[in-house]
C-alpha cells in the first residue's frame, strides 16, 4: 500500500495554481521548498525521482561540453538544463507540454489524464525553474535517488575539473593536494561508495543493508570535507579561481549527499536532518559571501578606462556574465540545506524516511514529486 | 541550517552587491562629469601653466571637479543602501543609521581644493617659472614674469588663441587628458593603493556593514 495515499497525497500532478503562483513570484522555490515569501510558510516539497536518471547522463555530457568551450561551469549546467527539459518533454509527444503557465485552465486536467504525468513532471520543471537545480551536485531534496543519477552527477562534475586542468595544474604547485590524480583517486571511491549505496537495496535483510548505509555514510564524511578543503584552499591561494572551486563544492555536496541518503535509507531522520543542515553551513561558508560583485571582476578587462561609457557598458556585460554561477552557488547554498526539509511532516504523519525515498525511487513517470503541506491550499489562495 | 537564516544572509548579500554596483556607476558617473568639466578648463588654459606644472594643473582641476560630484552622489548612495539595508530587517535599523552617517568620515584626496583663484596666486607662481626658450614661441621671447603679467592685466584675444593653437599642435591638450585619466584612476577609482581611494573606502565600508549584518543572530 502506498502510504502517501492514505497519509497525504503525494502528488506527481502538480496544480496549476501553484504553478503559477511560483511563476509570478507569489510563491517561491527555496532549494527544494515551496513558500510564500511574505509569510514564510511552506506550502510543499519537491523531490526528484527515479525518471530523472533517463535523461540525466547525457545531458551532463552536454553541460561539460559547454564548460569545456566557455570555461564556465555554471553555464555548462544551465545549457544541461535545458537540453534536459528538451528531452523529458520529447518523452510526453505533445505540443500541450511545451505551454506551460498558459494551459492554465479547465483543459489542463484532461490533457494531463491522456499525457500522463510525465507531462506533469515536465510543466513542474518548466514552470518552476527547477531543472537545474535537480541537475545540480545539490539535487532536489534527498539527492540520491538510484545509482545511475548519482553516478551521471560525479561523472559531470569529474569531467568539469579535468576540463579546467590548466588551472588546476597552476594552483597544484602551491597545493598539494589538488592535484589532478589524488582528485581521480577520490572520485574513484565516491563511485564505489554509491555502488555499495546501491547494492544495499539488494539484500533480503534490511539489517545487512543498514550496516552498510552507515558504513558509506561514515566513510564519505572524509571525501565531503576534503574537497570542502580544496575549495577553500583554492578561493584562499587564487581568489578568483571560482570555476576551480565551484566544482570542488560540487564533489563536496554530492559526497554529503550520499551520507544524506544513507541515513534516510536507515530511517535516521533526525541525523539525516543534522547532517543536511551541517554541510548547508559547511557550503554557505565557502560561498555565502561570494556575490556577484566578485563573480564579475573575473570578466572586467583590466584596460577599460574609468570615467566613460564604455566603462559603464563593461560593468554591466560583467555583471550579467556573472549571473549564472551566482545563481548556482545560491541554489546549491539552498538545495543543500533543504534536502531533509519535508521529513519533519513526514514523521508527523507517520511515514518513514525510508518509504519517502523509496517512492521517489520507485516512481516510474515523473521525474519531480511534490509532497504538499496540510495547510497548502490555503497558502496558495492568500499568495 | 534554518531556512529562514540562510535566506536572509542571502538577501545581504545580494544587497552587498546592489550597493557594491551602485557605488561604481556613481563614481564612473563622477568621473565622466569631471572629464566634461576638465575639457572646459582646457580651452582656457594657458600653455604657460600647463608647460610649467601639467600634473598640478590637472590634478587640482580634477580633483575639484570629482569632490564636487562626488560630495552629493556619496549622500545619495549611502542614503540609499541605508534605506535598502533597513527593509531588509527592522534589527538592521542601527547598522542602517551608522551606514547613512559614514559620509563625512570619507577621505577625499588632499588637493582637492577648489580651484586656484586667478590672480595674485597665479602670478607669484607665473614669477617663479624659468624663462621660455625661443624656439617655443619664435618671435614672442618673453620671460615667464612677462607672460604673467600679461595673464594678470588681461592677455588679449590675439594671444589667448596662439596659446590655444600652440597647445592643439603640440598635442599638449591629449597630454592633458592622459594626464587627467590616469589621476582619476590613481586617486579616485583604484582598487588598491594608499592613501586609499574613495571607491576602496566604499567597497571597504559596505562590505563591513554586510558582514556585521550577516554575523547578527537575526
Amino acid at each position: 500500500m502506498n502510504p502517501f495515499a492514505v497519509a497525504a497525497p503525494l502528488l506527481r500532478q502538480i496544480p496549476p495554481e501553484l504553478q503559477e503562483k511560483v511563476l509570478t513570484g507569489a510563491l517561491r522555490l527555496t532549494g527544494s521548498i515551496i513558500r510564500d515569501p511574505r509569510t514564510g510558510r511552506i506550502a510543499g516539497f519537491l523531490q526528484e525521482a527515479g525518471p530523472l536518471s533517463g535523461p540525466l547522463a547525457s545531458v551532463l555530457k552536454t553541460g561539460v561540453s559547454t564548460t569545456l568551450a566557455t570555461g564556465n561551469p555554471a553555464l555548462g549546467t544551465a545549457a544541461a538544463g535545458a537540453q534536459l527539459l528538451g528531452q523529458v518533454a520529447s518523452l510526453a509527444q505533445g505540443e500541450a507540454i511545451r505551454a506551460g503557465v498558459k494551459r492554465v485552465d479547465g483543459k489542463l486536467d484532461a490533457m494531463n489524464e491522456t499525457l500522463g504525468s510525465i507531462g506533469q513532471g515536465v510543466d513542474l520543471l518548466q514552470n518552476l525553474g527547477i531543472a537545474n537545480l535537480a541537475l545540480g551536485a545539490a539535487g532536489l531534496g534527498v539527492s540520491v535517488v538510484g545509482f545511475g543519477i548519482m553516478s551521471a552527477k560525479l561523472d559531470g562534475v569529474q569531467r568539469a575539473i579535468h576540463a579546467i586542468g590548466d588551472h588546476l595544474d597552476t594552483m597544484s604547485a602551491k597545493i598539494d593536494r589538488i592535484r589532478q590524480d589524488t582528485i581521480d583517486a577520490d572520485f574513484v571511491e565516491i563511485h564505489s561508495l554509491c555502488q555499495l549505496y546501491e547494492e544495499g537495496w539488494g539484500f533480503g535483510d534490511r539489517g545487512r543493508s543498514e550496516q552498510q548505509w552507515l558504513r558509506i555514510s561514515q566513510e564519505a564524511r572524509t571525501f565531503q570535507d576534503r574537497f570542502a578543503w580544496r575549495a577553500r584552499e583554492i578561493l584562499t591561494a587564487t581568489p578568483h579561481a571560482f570555476p576551480a572551486a565551484d566544482a570542488m563544492i560540487d564533489a563536496s555536496a554530492l559526497a554529503s549527499g550520499l551520507r544524506v541518503a544513507s541515513l534516510v535509507a536507515c530511517n535516521e531522520g533526525a541525523l539525516a536532518a543534522s547532517i543536511a543542515a551541517e554541510s548547508g553551513a559547511q557550503i554557505e561558508a565557502l560561498t555565502g559571501t561570494i556575490g556577484l560583485a566578485e563573480l564579475a571582476m573575473v570578466h572586467v578587462t583590466p584596460d577599460i578606462e574609468a570615467g566613460t561609457h564604455d566603462f559603464e557598458l563593461a560593468m554591466v556585460q560583467a555583471r550579467e556574465a556573472a549571473r549564472p554561477m551566482l545563481r548556482k552557488f545560491r541554489d546549491r547554498e539552498a538545495g543543500v540545506a533543504t534536502r531533509t526539509a519535508p521529513l519533519a511532516l513526514l514523521d508527523q504523519r507517520g511515514i518513514a524516511p525510508r518509504e519517502w525515498l523509496e517512492a521517489a525511487r520507485s516512481e516510474k513517470e515523473a521525474p519531480a514529486l511534490l509532497l504538499k503541506t496540510d495547510d497548502a491550499d490555503e497558502i496558495i489562495a492568500d499568495a | 541550517m534554518d531556512i529562514d537564516f540562510l535566506i536572509r544572509r542571502q538577501a545581504v548579500t545580494e544587497w552587498r552587491d546592489r550597493q557594491l554596483f551602485a557605488a561604481m556607476s556613481a563614481l564612473n558617473a563622477a568621473a565622466m562629469a569631471a572629464r566634461a568639466e576638465f575639457e572646459d578648463h582646457l580651452k582656457d588654459a594657458e600653455l604657460l601653466q600647463s608647460l610649467i606644472d601639467p600634473a598640478g594643473f590637472v590634478t587640482d582641476r580634477i580633483d575639484a571637479a570629482m569632490r564636487g560630484q562626488l560630495t552629493a552622489r556619496t549622500e545619495v548612495l549611502l542614503a540609499d543602501a541605508s534605506a535598502e539595508l533597513r527593509a531588509l530587517d527592522t534589527r538592521l535599523a542601527s547598522l542602517a543609521d551608522a551606514l547613512a552617517g559614514s559620509g563625512s568620515a570619507l577621505e577625499f584626496p588632499a588637493s582637492a581644493q577648489p580651484p586656484l583663484q586667478r590672480g595674485a596666486a597665479e602670478t607669484a607662481k607665473m614669477a617663479d617659472a624659468p624663462p621660455i626658450p625661443e624656439v617655443l614661441a619664435p618671435g614672442l621671447l618673453r620671460t615667464a614674469r612677462d607672460w604673467g603679467n600679461w595673464f594678470v592685466t588681461g592677455a588679449t584675444g590675439v594671444a589667448d588663441t596662439l596659446s590655444r593653437t600652440v597647445q592643439a599642435r603640440g598635442g599638449m591638450n591629449d597630454r592633458l587628458r592622459r594626464i587627467a585619466a590616469a589621476r582619476i584612476d590613481a586617486a579616485w577609482m583604484a582598487s588598491t593603493g594608499d592613501p586609499r581611494t574613495i571607491r576602496t573606502q566604499l567597497v571597504s565600508l559596505i562590505d563591513d556593514v554586510a558582514h556585521e549584518a550577516r554575523s547578527m543572530n537575526l
